[in-house]
């Protein structure tokens, strides 16, 4: 197997990471042959519907996946592997990795105060801090997140939703020195007028501390918000690795593309009304019998025919689009450049990027034998 | 069935009011009296056949509670359900009864809508057999359709609930509530917990269904960009009381209200350079204590003195309502 080679800046290098469930003989393939690196501040998202396995990967990265899960492949954090290794995975798990979940009532204890529970991630992460010196830093975490100090003494049913969020966020980012923070739907609990608050919290504290991220959603509004680029996931495989401006503007996958036309665009209002929003026919393939080809060719609009039953697509870098390229020629001031593609930087798993690849004479990188 | 009259709405709530006892302790009882939470607090909205009233507001605003009101699911405190013209809010007995087969519901989560251990075809088939609508036969070749109309197959009839998708339930939910032919259909948040593609698959079949049968339906949804496609006119709810509503595209292009700015630029766009701030402090206030006045003052950037005196009275526009002291 080649790889792709991993720069030794990479925080996070996951290699060939499977997950499966179940009965070995016939396993649920969860997550499938996944490829993720993430650079020192940078923030990665993981764009899926139900089922994609995005959550069943991000909890992976943490050896979160329960004893019923079977899981291959490799997960470096700073250059240690951690993937078949419990110690190693302990010490990095939510010190140097932190996590935030996507249900903030049932992250927390309910018989413990708030102050309470901090207090112990204080202690286990920052040993050198006396109690009183815990103490203070527990108000001023708080504080940091819009929580007044005196709530340390409040049990969790006391506060709303969106409060024990921003209380697991400060748990995340502030109770030790994280390098990564891992967010499996941070916002999907919460109304929209808190999930803005929210996301303005979590930019605020990325550009203060400067650590990366990888957020997990189906939200791809979120993801504009909060990341650099982005991968899509379907059937388990990454299907498309692009940048924010790539996934609006130019999406590579036909998956993508009918996804971003499925939710109607508040921008077109007046265009859309009066006709139905683009739908994708089925459903999600059955990852214990996936289909052997393109797991997404039964939905697709695109279909090519017999190649894309047969067989499955590789992860190939997409020529660009002309229109991205104009895109990347004419960024408007202020904009980070970083969000635009650039050749290379668009990856997909589609037959028709591969024919169109392949007689482009374009170079093919970090293809697996 | 009244004679078919497009001016005419099909239901009409008029000030229509729901208040909930607070449970509190005795001590706090003998200080303050019995309190009370304005679940809903004087709305007036009206829906004509093959019409899309929307009301959208954040968790606790009372638009879920307003909709079961409307199907006497909640009991109103005070103001008028009409019917066809015909005020209903009192009706008992066979009238009521007649008028439940006359509106349906669709429910937030299919799962729970749902008796888990019966086939899905007497899912559907329970209304006809509830209202004693025609013979076994008769009821068997009604399911059959219904299941056709709502895009299931007929082997999706002989399964159990468990084995269909969250997005199959929720079109045996659709059915179940097309089964009586209602004229008038209330949707609670009927794509919530479905996934993207799904929900657009939903909310494509309530429009077919809405034109086919020129059903009037009240769409209850937190999720703006899918009420503006799909509604004809959008209420915007907050805290019991309708605080803004127009037609859909004008309300989404001139929002008048601050309450519905703030809702509207909360909305995740599809721009990498779209930068979303915070355009609110703070969350929804307990709806057990409001804030005088206009009740979103709290949380208001454009507050004024008067906005904690006076309730700010309803200006109307042409078909633009906006209630906001400083709306003008």
């Amino acid at each position: 197997m080649i790889q792709a080679p991993t720069k030794t800046t990479d925080l996070l290098a996951v290699t060939g990471l499977g997950v499966a469930y179940g009965d070995p003989a016939a396993p649920v393939r969860a997550v499938v042959d996944v490829d993720l690196t993430v650079g020192r501040g940078e923030s990665v998202g993981i764009v899926g519907e139900s089922g994609s396995g995005k959550s069943t990967l991000l909890r992976a990265l943490l050896g979160l996946h329960g004893s019923g899960a079977a899981v291959s492949g490799g997960i470096a954090v700073d250059g240690v592997q951690l993937a078949h290794d419990p110690a190693a995975m302990r010490r990095v798990r939510g010190g140097t990795v932190s996590m935030v979940f996507q249900d903030p009532v049932n992250a927390f204890n309910p018989a413990y105060t708030l102050g309470s529970q901090l207090g112990r991630l204080v202690a286990l992460h920052r040993p050198e801090l006396g109690r009183e010196q815990r103490r203070a830093h527990v108000a001023a975490m708080l504080d940091r997140v819009g929580i007044p100090a005196h709530r340390t003494r409040s049990h969790p049913f006391e506060f709303s939703q969106g409060q024990l969020q921003r209380c697991m966020i400060a748990a995340a980012f502030l109770a030790g020195r994280p390098a990564l923070v891992l967010a499996d739907e941070p916002t999907t609990s919460l109304d929209v007028t808190v999930e803005a608050q929210i996301v303005e919290l979590i930019r605020d504290l990325r550009a203060e501390l400067g650590m990366s991220m990888v957020l997990v959603t189906h939200n791809l509004g979120l993801v504009a918000d909060l990341c650099d680029r982005v991968h899509v996931m379907y059937a388990g495989r990454f299907v498309e690795h692009t940048t924010i401006r790539g996934l609006f503007d130019s999406p590579a996958h036909p998956y993508t593309r009918a996804l971003l036309k499925s939710a109607p665009d508040l921008d077109r209002v007046r265009e859309s009304r009066g006709s139905r929003l683009p739908t994708m026919r089925g459903g999600v393939p059955d990852l214990a019998a996936p289909p052997p080809g393109c797991p997404f060719a039964p939905r697709c609009d695109e279909h090519l025919g017999e190649v894309c039953d047969r067989d499955l697509p590789e992860l190939l870098p997409v020529p660009l689009m002309p229109a991205a390229r104009t895109a990347h020629g004419t960024a408007p001031a202020g904009q980070a450049s970083d969000t635009l593609p650039r050749p290379g930087d668009v990856r997909a798993r589609c037959h028709r990027h591969a024919a169109s690849a392949l007689s482009g004479g374009t170079a093919v990188e970090g293809v697996k034998a | 069935m009244n004679a078919p009259d497009a001016a005419e709405p099909v239901i009409a709530a008029d000030n229509l009011s729901v208040r909930f006892p607070v449970h509190t302790g005795l001590r706090e009882r003998l200080r303050t009296g019995r309190r009370q939470l304005h679940a809903v607090d004087g709305v007036s909205l009206a829906v004509r056949a093959s019409e899309t009233v929307a009301l959208i507001g954040e968790s606790g605003s009372g638009k879920s509670t307003f909709g079961k009101a409307l199907l006497h699911l909640e009991t109103a405190h005070a103001g008028a359900i009409r019917f066809h013209g015909d005020d209903v809010t009192a009706a008992t007995g066979d009238r009521l009864r007649e008028l439940r087969r006359r509106r349906q519901l669709v429910f937030q989560n299919p799962y729970a809508a749902i008796n888990r251990r019966r086939l899905i075809r007497d899912v559907i088939a329970e209304p006809l057999r509830y209202h004693q609508l025609g013979r076994a036969d008769d009821r068997r070749a009604r399911v059959h359709d219904l299941a056709g109309l709502v895009g299931l197959s007929p082997e999706h009839l002989d399964r159990y609930p468990h084995e269909l998708s969250g997005g199959q339930l929720q079109r045996v939910v659709i059915a179940r509530a097309l089964a009586l032919e209602p004229e008038f259909l209330v949707a609670d948040e009927p794509t919530a917990s479905l996934d993207v593609s799904v929900g657009a698959q939903i909310v494509n079949l309530f429009a077919d269904m809405r034109d086919r049968f020129g059903l009037a339906l009240l769409y209850i949804s937190h999720d703006l960009p899918t009420v503006a496609h799909l509604a004809d006119r959008i209420a915007v709810m907050y805290l019991g009381r309708i605080v803004e509503s127009a037609p859909a595209a004008e309300l989404v292009e001139n929002p008048r209200h601050p309450y519905t700015q703030v809702l509207l630029a909360s909305v995740p766009r599809r721009d990498p350079g779209h930068r979303r701030t915070a355009p609110a402090r703070g969350e929804v206030p307990d709806a057990a204590d409001r804030p005088s006045g206009c009740h979103f003052r709290t949380r208001c950037p454009l507050a004024m003195p008067v906005c904690a005196e006076q309730v700010p009275a309803a200006q109307v526009h042409g078909e633009h309502m906006v209630a906001c002291h400083a709306a003008t």
